[in-house]
C-alpha cells in the first residue's frame, strides 16, 4: 500500500540531535536525524547497540533523561504540532495518539493486579469512559488480538501467562486508545520463533485494520524484511540509510548497511 | 561474508574513582582522623599538662584561662591536656573491637552462607541467640573475668559487635550465592576454600567495611557508658567518654566546656569515620557509573 | 574404515524435575527436562543443538559440565564413564569440558581483575607450575584472542560484551578444555560483533584441537556454523543431521516448526 508522499506526515523529525552532558563537555549522540513516518506506514529502525535507535523512540516519547540527555537541534512534529517544545501538545498526543510496547513484557505489567483490572484502568483513562464500558471493552481488544480464552486472561496475572500470551496483553492495551501511531521496541526480541510469527502478523493486521502507522525497533532484519515496508539503518547516532525495505535489503546502497545485512547468516535450505 | 574487523576498541581505562567518588569529604576525613591518630601518639609529648593533677584553685574555669586552651574542668585539670590523653584510650576502643569484629564475621559470615546448610543454620542461630543479650550483659561477665579496663570494654565490644556483622556479610553472601562467577569458578577447578576467599571475599568485604566504619563512632560513645558504670577506665584516667560524663556533671554549674569539647570529639571523629566509610565504597566498588 | 571412540558419547540421559503447588498439595508433577537423550560427538566435530525454550538444551549443557546430576544415563569422556565418578575425580575431567555462556558477564568475577581470573585456574588445575607461567599465558591467550596484554589487570565491567565474550574463550583455552559447550554464546551481541566471535572460534578450533557444542536458537547460525545439528523439543531429541541436509525431506515436524519460523531476509523467489 503506497502512501502519498506529499501528505502531512504523521511524524515528522527534522536535523533532531541529542547531546549526552558529561564531565568533560558534551558528546552527540544523536546527530541531525531526519525522518517522516506517513499515516498507515511501517517503518523499521534498525541498528547495533549505540547506533541510536533507542535513544531516538525516547526523544519522541519525551522520555529523554534530562540531567544528562538534551535535544540541542532540531524539530518534531506530529501532524504539524510541534512535539518537542509544547508540554500540553505532548501530553495529549502521548495519551491518545502514541503507544508505545518493549520487548520485556514482563516489565511492564504490574505483576500485583490481574491483566483485567490493568487493562481496564488504562482504556477508563485514556479513552475517558466508565469503568463497566471499559470491561467490556476490554474483553473486545483481548479478542482483536487474538485471545480466545478471554474470562481466564483477564483474571490471570502477568506471570500465569507465557510470554506471547503477555506480548499480546500488552499490545491490546496500547491499541485500546486506538492510536495513530504505535512504537514497538524489539517487539519480538525475547519470544520463540513461531510466537515470533505470530506476533509480527498481529502486528500486521493492527496496520491493515485499523491503519495504525507502526514504527519498530529492531536489530533483526528478518523482522524488517517480514514487517516493515521503510526502513532506516542507524549508525553511531546518524541514519545511514533510508528507503522502502525490498529496495534496501536486495541493493543497499552504503557500505555500512551492506556489510550489515552480509553478516547474518541466512538458511540454506538446497542440499 | 563476513565484516571487515574494525579496530578493538580500547577497554574503558576509568579512574580509580568512579563517577560518584566524593574526594572532598573522604580527603577531609582522611585529615581530621590523621590529626587525631597524631594527636593521640604524640600526647605525651605534646600535652601542656599532666591530665592527672587538678589544681583545686582553677576549677572549672572556662576556655581562655591563662595557659589553658580549652580550659579546666571539675577537678582543676586542664582539658586540653585530658582531651589529648583520652584520644587514645577512645580510638583503640572506636576501631580495635570494630575490626576485631569485622575479621571474625567475615569468617563466620562466610562460612554460613556458602557451606553446608546444617552448619550454616547452626552459626545462624548462635548468632540469633547472642542478640538477645544486652551487651551489658556481655560487660558485666567480662569484667568478673578479667577486671575493669581497657582490655574488657574491647573484648566486650567486639562480642556484641559479632552478630550484627556477621548478619550483613551472611546476607551479602546469600546475595551472591547462583551467580555465575561462582559455578564457573567450580567448573575450572577452584577448591571450596578458594572460592570463599578469592571469590566471594571480594564481593562481600566492601558493604561490610562501610557498615563497619559506622560502628565506630557509635562504640566510642558506648565504651564511656561502660567507664561510667565502672566496667571500663577508670577513674582518674581520662577517655573521651569518661570526660564527657565528668562534664555533664559540671554543665549544669555554668562549665559547659568540659563536655562541649569531649562532646564535639566524640562526634567529629565519628563523622570523619562514617565519611571515610563512605569514600572507601566509592574505591572499593568498581561498578560505579 | 576404522571406528573411532568418539569424544563424547551420552547415553540415556533423563532428569526430571518436580513441580508441585502449595504446602499441602500432595500431587506432584514431573516434568522430563530431559528425556532418554542420546548423542556422541567425535573429536574435532562441532556439533549444534537446537530447540526452543524449555526444550532441555540449558539442562543437557549443565549435566555435561557437571553443574548438575542427571537422575540416569551415561556421560563418556574419552571413553571414561564420567557419571560413575566420585565429584573428587570428576576434577581430573572437569578441565577438559568447558563452557562460554550466553551472559558474557556471568561467568566472570567483577571485583577481580580479568587476567587474575584466567591465570588462577591454570595454576589451581595444575596446567602451569608457576605463578610467572600462568602470566606468561595468560598475556599469551589474551592477545590470541584479540584484546591486548596490558588489560590483564582490568576489570570486568571496563570491556564490551564482545570482549567480554573473548576473555571466557581465552579462560577455557588456559585450562586445555577438549571439549567446548557453547551455550548461546553470542545471542546477546550485536550481528557484527557474532560474526567475530564466531570467526575467532573457527580459528582456534584447528590450533587448539577443539571439539564444539554449539547450543542456540537461531538456525541460520548454526547452520553456518556447525557440522552437525541436533533438535530438541519438549526434552526430547527428535532429530539428527548434517547441517546441508536441512533442507531435505525426512525431517522431523519439529524441525520444519523450526525452518517456518526463520525470517528470511531476502524473499524466496
Amino acid at each position: 500500500m503506497s502512501t502519498d508522499p506529499t501528505a502531512t506526515p504523521l511524524l515528522d523529525i527534522a536535523g533532531l540531535s541529542v547531546e549526552l552532558l558529561g564531565r568533560s563537555g558534551s558528546r552527540r549522540i544523536l546527530d541531525t536525524i531526519d525522518l517522516s513516518v506517513q499515516p498507515t506506514d511501517i517503518l523499521a529502525i534498525v541498528g547495533e547497540s549505540g547506533s541510536g535507535k533507542s535513544v531516538t523512540v525516547s526523544a519522541v516519547l519525551g522520555l529523554l533523561p534530562a540531567n544528562i540527555m538534551r535535544v540541542s537541534a532540531g524539530s518534531m512534529r506530529f501532524d504539524a504540532e510541534d512535539l518537542l517544545h509544547s508540554r500540553d501538545t505532548r501530553r495529549r498526543v502521548l495519551r491518545k495518539d502514541i503507544a508505545f510496547i518493549t520487548q520485556n513484557s514482563l516489565t511492564s505489567l504490574n505483576p500485583v493486579h490481574t491483566i483485567g483490572s490493568q487493562l481496564l484502568d488504562m482504556i477508563a483513562f485514556r479513552n475517558g469512559v466508565g469503568r463497566r464500558q471499559a470491561l467490556v471493552d476490554a474483553g473486545e481488544w483481548l479478542v482483536k488480538v487474538g485471545i480466545a480464552d478471554v474470562e481466564r486472561v483477564l483474571s490471570s496475572y502477568p506471570h500465569n501467562l507465557s510470554g506471547g500470551m503477555r506480548q499480546r496483553v500488552v499490545i491490546a492495551m496500547a491499541i485500546s486508545s486506538r492510536p495513530r501511531l504505535l512504537i514497538a521496541d524489539e517487539p519480538t526480541t525475547a519470544l520463540d520463533t513461531i510466537t515470533q510469527l505470530q506476533v509480527l502478523n498481529l502486528l500486521r493486521d493492527i496496520n491493515t485494520e485499523f491503519g495504525t502507522a507502526i514504527i519498530v525497533i529492531t536489530h533483526d532484519f528478518g523482522v524488517v524484511s517480514y514487517l516493515s515496508k521503510r526502513v532506516a539503518v542507524m549508525h553511531r547516532g546518524r541514519i545511514v540509510e533510508e528507503g522502502p525495505t525490498r529496495r534496501v535489503l536486495e541493493a543497499p546502497k552504503e557500505a555500512y548497511s551492506r556489510s550489515l545485512i552480509a553478516a547474518v547468516p541466512q538458511l540454506d535450505l538446497i542440499s | 561474508m563476513t565484516m571487515a574487523p574494525s579496530p578493538l576498541p580500547a577497554p574503558n581505562r576509568r579512574p580509580v574513582f568512579g563517577a560518584g567518588f566524593r574526594l572532598g569529604r573522604t580527603a577531609v576525613a582522611l585529615v581530621v582522623i590523621a590529626f587525631v591518630v597524631v594527636a593521640a601518639l604524640l600526647a605525651p609529648w605534646v600535652a601542656p599538662f599532666d591530665p592527672l593533677y587538678g589544681d583545686g584553685a582553677l576549677r572549672r574555669l572556662p576556655p581562655g584561662t591563662e595557659g589553658h586552651l580549652l580550659g579546666l574542668d571539675a577537678q582543676g585539670r586542664d582539658v586540653l591536656s585530658r582531651l589529648l590523653w583520652g584520644a587514645r584510650p577512645s580510638l583503640i576502643a572506636g576501631i580495635v573491637p570494630v575490626a576485631a569484629a569485622l575479621a571474625i564475621s567475615l569468617v563466620l559470615g562466610l562460612l554460613a552462607g556458602y557451606t553446608s546448610s546444617f552448619l550454616g543454620g547452626l552459626i545462624m542461630r548462635v548468632i540469633d541467640a547472642l542478640f538477645a543479650f544486652p551487651m551489658i550483659l556481655f560487660a558485666i561477665a567480662t569484667v568478673s573475668l578479667l577486671g575493669p579496663g581497657l582490655t574488657t570494654i574491647i573484648v566486650t565490644i567486639t562480642i556484641s559487635l559479632v552478630p550484627y556483622m556477621t548478619r550483613i556479610v551472611y546476607g551479602a553472601v546469600v546475595g551472591e550465592i547462583g551467580k555465575g562467577y561462582l559455578e564457573t569458578a567450580r567448573l575450572l577447578g577452584a577448591s571450596r576454600s578458594r572460592i570463599l576467599f578469592k571469590e566471594l571475599l571480594p564481593n562481600v568485604v566492601s558493604p561490610s567495611i562501610v557498615y563497619a566504619t559506622t560502628l565506630i563512632g557509635p562504640m566510642i560513645g558506648f565504651s564511656s557508658g561502660l567507664s561510667f558504670l565502672g566496667l571500663g577506665i577508670q577513674p582518674p584516667n581520662a577517655d573521651w567518654g569518661r570526660m564527657t560524663v565528668e562534664g555533664v556533671e559540671v554543665f549544669a554549674q555554668g562549665a559547659p566546656h568540659v563536655v562541649l569539647a569531649a562532646g564535639i570529639a566524640i562526634i567529629v571523629t565519628s563523622l570523619a569515620f562514617n565519611w571515610l566509610g563512605s569514600g572507601l565504597r566509592d574505591i572499593l566498588d568498581p561498578q560505579q557509573g | 574404515m576404522a571406528v573411532e571412540v568418539p569424544l563424547i558419547d551420552v547415553r540415556d540421559l533423563r532428569r526430571t524435575f518436580e513441580i508441585g503447588r502449595g504446602l499441602f498439595r500432595r500431587v506432584r508433577r514431573s516434568v522430563a527436562a530431559v528425556d532418554d537423550v542420546a548423542f556422541s560427538s567425535g573429536d574435532g566435530e562441532t556439533v549444534g543443538l537446537i530447540g526452543g525454550s524449555g526444550s532441555g538444551k540449558s539442562t543437557i549443557a549443565r549435566i555435561l559440565t557437571g553443574l548438575e546430576r542427571a537422575d540416569s544415563g551415561s556421560i563418556m569422556f574419552d571413553g571414561v564413564n564420567l557419571s560413575g565418578l566420585a565429584d573428587r575425580d570428576r576434577l581430573a575431567y572437569r578441565r577438559h569440558i568447558q563452557l562460554v555462556p550466553q551472559d558474557t558477564s556471568a561467568s566472570l568475577n567483577p571485583r577481580r581483575r580479568i587476567g587474575v581470573q584466567i591465570a588462577e585456574p591454570m595454576l589451581s588445575l595444575g596446567i602451569v607450575s608457576s605463578r610467572k607461567d600462568a602470566e606468561w599465558e595468560t598475556l599469551r591467550l589474551l592477545e590470541r584472542v584479540g584484546l591486548r596484554g596490558e588489560d590483564a589487570r582490568l576489570f570486568p565491567h571496563a570491556f564490551s560484551g564482545g570482549q567480554r565474550q573473548r576473555i571466557n574463550i581465552a579462560r577455557t583455552l588456559g585450562v586445555k578444555a577438549r571439549f567446548v559447550i557453547l551455550d548461546e554464546p553470542t545471542s546477546a551481541l550485536d550481528v557484527s560483533i557474532q560474526a567475530q566471535i564466531l570467526d575467532l572460534l573457527r580459528e582456534i578450533k584447528h590450533e587448539f584441537g577443539l571439539t564444539y557444542l554449539f547450543i542456540g536458537h537461531n538456525l541460520g547460525v548454526i547452520q553456518s556454523f556447525c557440522e552437525r545439528i541436533l533438535v530438541m523439543n519438549e526434552g526430547r531429541l527428535v532429530d539428527s543431521f548434517a547441517s546441508n541436509e536441512l533442507g531435505r525431506a525426512g525431517r522431523d515436524e519439529a524441525t520444519r516448526r523450526l525452518v517456518e519460523g526463520v525470517l528470511p531476509i531476502h524473499r524466496q523467489l
